[in-house]
Order: C-alpha cells, then sequence, then structure tokens
C-alpha cells in the first residue's frame, strides 16, 4: 500500500497522511478497500463509487494534525473529478438535470485543530467594546459644553418639521453641524455635543444649522422647496408637511 | 426561474441554501444597481429629478436595496456554501436557512418601497421606520443560528482560516444588525450610528466574509495548498480591531469626543495591514496560476477583490488622519469609499465566489465565460473610475469649502464654491452607467446559468438522504 500512497501523494501533490485519510474516508463511504481506492489515485482513475448515495461522514483524524492544502485542484466548470452514480446518470441526459457525482478528492479544505470559542468571543467583544466606546460613550452629552447649548428650544411645528426632514432625507445633501475648523468660520455657532440638530453625514448642500438667520423672510425659504436656486422642488409635500418644515428651517437660528 | 430551482432541489439539495440566497441577492443586485446610477444622476441634476427620483429618497432606496438585499443576501449565501465543505457535515436546517434569502430580501424590498413613499423616519443608519431595522435585526439571526449550529455538528475538527472569516463575520453582522435598530436622536447618537454601521458593515461584513471566501476559492480554484496560515490569521485579527473605527473620520470636527478621532485613525490602521496580509496570503496561494486570470474569471474576480481591498483600506485609513478627515469629512470621498467596497469589495469577491462554484452547486456550466471577464475587466474600469471620481469630487468640494465660506454669499455661492466639484460628479455618473451595465452582465450570467446552463458535473461533498 505504502507504494501506492507515495505514488498517489506524488501524483496529487499533498502530503500522504492527508492522502491516507482521504482513502480510509473515501473506502468507508464507497465500500471499496483502502488499497482499491490508493491504487485507483495512483493510477490517476477516480475511486470507485456506490450505487447510491448514502450518509457519508467524512472520517477525520483528530490526532493527526492535518495540512493546508486541497489535494485536486478544480476547475470553473468541472469543480470535482467526477464518476456519475448509477441512479444520477439517467436524469443527466435530460435538458433540465445534470449530473450528481461523488468527489474523488475530499470535501474539506482542512485546516489544524482548533476551538473556535476563541474567535467567537474574540470577535464579539471586541465589537462591542468597539461600540461602547465609539457609540455610547462618544455620544453622550460632555458636561462641559452645557454652558454653551447647541440644544435648540425647537417649537412642537418645528419638531413635527424635523421629522419631514428626516423622512424626506435632506440629511442626505445638507449637515446641521458648524465645525470649529477653516470652512465653517462663517457658518455661526460652533455646534455642541449636545445638538438635537440633524447632524447628517454628507454637505453635498450648504449647511443649515442656521439656516434661520439667513433666510430673510419664509418666503425665501418656501421658494427654494419649490425648486428655486437650484434646489429640487419638493411639491410632492403638502402644505401642512410644507409650513412645518419651514418651521423647523426658520428655528434652526 | 422555476426550473432552474427544480432542477437545483432535483440534484443538490445541499446547496439549495446557498444558490437561493445567489439568486435572490442577483434581483437585488439589478435593482439597487439601477437605483444607484439614479442616485448618482439625481445628485448632479437635482432640478431634473425630483420626488421618488430625488436624491434624498433614491439613496436610502439603493443603499438599502445593495446593503442589505444584496450584499448581506449573497455573503450569507457564500458562507452557507463553504460552510458544509469545511465542517464536513451538512448545512443546519436547509429549509430555514433557505427562508431567510426570501425573509431579507422581502425586507430589503420592503424598505425600497417605503422609502419610495416617503415613509421613511431618517432613523438607523438606512433611515427605515423601526419596526423594520427590528425585522431586519431579528432575521440577521437565522445565519447566526444556522452557522453555529452547522458548526456544532461538524465532523472535521480541521479548521481552515475561511471559517475564522465566516463565524467572525456573522457574528458582527448581527451586531451591526441591532446596532441599527437602537432608536438614536437626532443629533450626534443618529450621526455616529451611521457612520459606525456603514464602516462596519464593510470591513466586519463585506471585506470580513469576502476575504474568506477570497481564500477558499484560491485553494479550490488552483488546487494550491493556503501559502501562510500566519497572514490569514493576522488579515482577520487586523479586520476585527479596525472594525467600526473608520466611521467618526467621515464626520471629523463633529462634536464628538476630542479623544474619538484619534482612536478611530490609529485602530484604521490596521485596515491596510488586513488587506496586504490577506493579499499577501492570498497572492501566495495562488502563486503561478494568476497567469490564468485573464481567462479563469474567478481568479479574474480575485484579483480584482485584492485590488479594492487595497485601495479602499489605504483610503480610509488615509482620510482618518486629522489633516486629512478636515478636508474630506463630510463630503463625497466617503461616498466613493463605500462605492468601491460595496460595488469593488463586495462585488468581486461574491462574482469569485459564484463563477468559481456555481457549476458545482447547480450542475450547470457558466452560461457565458467572456461575459463573465468581461465582467471583472469592466468593473475594475468603471467601478474603479466612479469611485475614484466620487474621491476627488468630495477632495474638492472639501478645497473650496476650506478657501472660502460661502454663508454670506447668498444660495449661489455654494455652487460656486463647490463647482469644480461637479464637474467629477459628473463624470462619476458616465463611469457609473459602465458599472452598471457591469453588474447587469454579472446578474444576466447567473440567471442564464440558473435557467439554461450546460449540465456539467455537480459536486456533492455530503450525501443527500436516501
Amino acid at each position: 500500500m505504502s507504494e501506492f500512497l507515495a505514488s498517489a501523494a506524488e501524483k496529487m501533490g499533498v502530503p500522504e497522511a492527508l492522502v491516507r485519510r482521504s482513502a480510509d474516508a473515501r473506502a468507508k463511504a464507497s465500500g471499496a478497500s483502502t488499497d482499491d481506492i490508493l491504487s485507483a489515485w495512483a493510477g490517476g482513475e477516480s475511486a470507485p463509487a456506490k450505487a447510491t448515495p448514502e450518509a457519508e461522514p467524512e472520517a477525520t483524524d483528530d490526532t493527526t494534525p492535518a495540512p493546508e492544502a486541497e489535494p485536486e485542484a478544480t476547475d470553473d466548470t468541472t469543480a470535482t473529478t467526477p464518476e456519475p452514480t448509477p441512479a444520477a446518470s439517467a436524469p443527466a441526459a435530460t435538458a433540465t438535470s445534470a449530473i450528481p457525482s461523488r468527489p474523488s478528492a475530499p470535501p474539506v479544505l482542512v485546516g489544524r485543530n482548533e476551538r473556535f470559542a476563541g474567535t467567537v468571543a474574540g470577535a464579539v467583544a471586541l465589537l462591542a467594546l468597539s461600540l461602547l466606546v465609539g457609540f455610547w460613550v462618544a455620544s453622550t452629552p460632555a458636561d462641559s459644553n452645557l454652558a454653551y447649548t447647541s440644544e435648540f428650544a425647537y417649537s412642537a411645528i418645528a419638531l413635527t418639521g424635523q421629522d419631514v426632514y428626516r423622512s424626506e432625507g435632506c440629511a442626505a445633501c445638507h449637515t446641521q453641524v458648524v465645525r470649529p475648523i477653516v470652512a465653517d468660520a462663517a457658518l455661526g455657532g460652533v455646534s455642541m455635543s449636545d445638538t438635537n440638530q440633524v447632524i447628517g453625514t454628507r454637505r453635498i448642500g450648504p449647511d443649515l444649522a442656521h439656516v434661520g438667520s439667513r433666510a430673510e423672510t419664509d418666503a425665501d425659504l418656501y421658494t427654494v422647496l419649490d425648486g428655486g436656486a437650484g434646489h429640487p422642488p419638493y411639491r410632492g409635500l403638502s402644505q401642512g408637511e410644507l409650513d412645518s418644515l419651514v418651521a423647523y428651517l426658520l428655528e434652526s437660528r | 426561474m422555476g426550473t432552474a430551482m427544480s432542477a437545483t432541489t432535483q440534484v443538490g439539495a445541499q446547496d439549495r441554501a446557498a444558490v437561493t440566497h445567489l439568486l435572490v441577492s442577483s434581483l437585488h443586485l439589478a435593482l439597487g444597481a439601477l437605483l444607484t446610477l439614479l442616485a448618482l444622476a439625481a445628485r448632479v441634476f437635482p432640478e431634473a429629478m425630483t420626488g421618488v427620483l430625488g436624491f434624498g429618497r433614491l439613496q436610502p432606496m439603493a443603499l438599502t436595496s445593495i446593503m442589505i438585499g444584496w450584499l448581506v443576501v449573497a455573503l450569507i449565501g457564500a458562507s452557507y456554501h463553504v460552510l458544509p465543505r469545511l465542517t464536513g457535515t451538512r448545512l443546519w436546517n436547509e429549509g430555514v436557512a433557505t427562508l431567510g434569502a426570501w425573509a431579507l430580501g422581502g425586507l430589503a424590498l420592503a424598505g425600497v418601497v417605503i422609502h419610495a413613499a416617503g415613509l421613511g423616519d431618517g432613523g438607523g443608519p438606512l433611515g427605515l421606520p423601526w419596526w423594520l431595522d427590528l425585522a431586519i435585526a431579528a432575521t440577521l439571526c437565522v445565519p447566526l443560528v444556522v452557522v453555529a449550529q452547522t458548526i456544532r455538528g461538524r465532523t472535521e475538527t480541521g479548521v481552515f482560516p475561511t471559517l475564522w472569516f465566516v463565524v467572525g463575520g456573522v457574528a458582527s453582522l448581527t451586531v451591526l444588525g441591532f446596532l441599527a435598530a437602537v432608536p438614536a436622536a437626532p443629533g450626534l447618537q443618529l450621526a455616529l450610528q451611521e457612520v459606525l454601521f456603514t464602516a462596519g458593515f464593510t470591513t466586519l461584513w463585506v471585506t470580513t466574509i469576502g476575504t474568506g471566501v477570497g481564500f477558499y476559492v484560491a485553494v479550490r480554484a488552483t488546487g494550491n495548498p493556503l501559502a501562510n496560515r500566519q497572514l490569514a490569521r493576522a488579515g482577520f485579527w487586523s479586520l476585527l480591531f479596525a472594525g467600526v473605527w473608520a466611521g467618526p473620520a467621515q464626520i471629523a470636527f463633529a462634536p464628538f469626543p476630542d479623544w474619538l478621532a484619534p482612536v478611530g485613525a490609529s485602530l484604521t490602521l490596521a485596515l491596510p495591514v488586513a488587506a496586504l496580509a490577506n493579499g499577501v496570503g492570498i497572492a501566495q496561494t495562488v502563486g503561478r496560476d494568476w497567469s490564468e486570470a485573464g481567462e479563469r474569471p474567478a481568479l479574474g474576480a480575485l484579483a480584482a477583490g485584492l485590488i479594492f481591498t487595497l485601495t479602499v483600506g489605504f483610503a480610509t485609513s488615509a482620510a482618518s488622519f486629522e489633516s486629512a478627515s478636515a478636508l474630506v469629512a463630510f463630503t463625497a470621498f466617503w461616498d466613493g469609499v463605500l462605492y468601491l467596497a460595496l460595488f469593488g469589495v463586495g462585488g468581486m469577491f461574491v462574482a469569485a465566489w459564484a463563477y468559481q462554484t456555481l457549476p458545482a452547486m447547480t450542475g450547470r456550466s457558466l452560461a457565458d465565460r467572456g461575459a463573465a471577464s468581461r465582467q471583472v475587466r469592466w468593473t475594475l474600469w468603471f467601478v474603479g473610475g466612479t469611485g475614484l471620481m466620487l474621491m476627488i469630487s468630495g477632495v474638492m468640494a472639501g478645497v473650496g469649502m476650506t478657501a472660502g465660506s460661502y454663508s454670506d454669499l447668498g444660495p449661489d455661492a455654494w455652487s460656486t464654491i463647490t463647482g469644480p466639484s461637479e464637474i467629477f460628479a459628473g463624470l462619476a455618473v458616465i463611469t457609473g452607467a459602465g458599472a452598471f451595465a457591469s453588474q447587469a452582465l454579472f446578474v444576466l450570467n447567473v440567471y442564464r446559468t440558473l435557467t439554461s446552463g450546460s449540465v456539467t458535473d455537480q459536486e456533492i461533498l455530503v450525501d443527500l438522504p436516501a
């Protein structure tokens, strides 16, 4: 058997331990002897297969360190070296079915024995810690900022307008945040961590943190929302939605 | 479709869940790619595209379809495909797994419809109503349970590195799903929630699962042994360390604590490290077979995926430092990075998996190998071009904002200051059309393979019940 094993290992280009393990598994699944399997592999032929499929628990050897290899190359169109089972050969002739075939290579890309618990625990712990620090802690308003609050005292209608602002996706183009950098120098008071405006994440259009102080009249805002100044028209909004949205913008001063 | 599914079920039930996920995700790719192209156009022509075609609605519609409907579903499918082959056992509860594909696809479609109707509430990263966020988060528990139960029943005790990536990615996705469902206040919390989710999604889901599948495809396509397990390990843990930390740089100088940006920038350095470690590991594994990448679409897509991963890793890390983020925070630069991560990294790793394994899963030859190779080339040019144009557009906008403030110059001042960036945003529409064509090629190829691909040998790794 050893010459077959060596020959098969050389032919397949993988370590003998893996070939032996694979041959044992194949023999168990197909009913043939390990020698026959190895002989077939050494000769470059597929191993004999059983006529009907049955449960195939692929044998693994926990005590043998498994090499990180897969014994046989596969191709995009021929994924395995097939040997059609008799049961499958008949439907293969039809146009709507294919040829189920047993693999001549082990079904798994084997690696080294190790437990998953560390990987799972590490992954979840890292992410949980990241979110705890990056989301929970970071989004808690700092006490020192409260002397210079950015929490706007919006009226009820303005808060309704904020809902319209959010649901219409205004924040996809507009920010409501003034940063302490040159680019925002003339935009008004810098936003503090207790802000209740919709900060947004992209500034494709002008910032609206203090838009109320730049609009001379509410008519200016109605004009913009009707398609003025290069802004897309929002004619699908009801008058109530439009009024509340304008109130929200006007009270953002 | 019916013919395809019945044929698939007939010959290989162990891959039914994976094939269903590929099918559902491909339908969402077709929808999401079109919405993305429209959103690119709506950004440049805001006066002409209004209502349901306005950017404010198209953008979340596109993201919902692409992120949830396409990439979540497709990469879950890839995980379901590799799991039995790495564990030596059948996928746990194929029926539930398959149902998960339709559930997620349906929820994503519901999200698109809700945004189209203007019924989104602007809450959460995708702007969906809370109940839909919660439903998506709950459904994301399905792959977690399926993966965990399958691994519990494994007969193969050796662990191939792809399993780390699958386990880490699926566990992270579940956590991210619940992060998205947390009710957030409109201020800082909502902004942080959005950027942390986006960064986590691209790093911990798209790149992690994509890379894991990349290792699998590299070995399966070439027959070469894994070149270096330690590189894969370094790449995997680097991805987990980078995690969500690319997020804060997108909104740099927003009123969050001073320590957040430097911490984020430091940890984001792990992203190029991961890209390099995984890229070198996969490249070494493929070795001399790279010479066949032009003729073998799976290898070509794998190479393209690695190129995009490196690009995204280095661009993200570079833009996270204070000096750079002062320029590009809040700009389209990050849209370009996101575009490359979703359509470049995600798109190419999904394509590598599909092109390599469709015959094995379905018993049908890939319908058009030429089209598959063409799709890879087009993706490199057009998705790469679109991402680059958006990134340049963002840099130009940042330069414009820094050069002069617009607050006292009236409404037209904004377009004056950001005018040059609009040129590149316009170019992104043109390249985006090419990218859409490449995505359509992929969808058509998958559909044609499932319905009319010529019969070929099918891989049965874990037997069907008698």
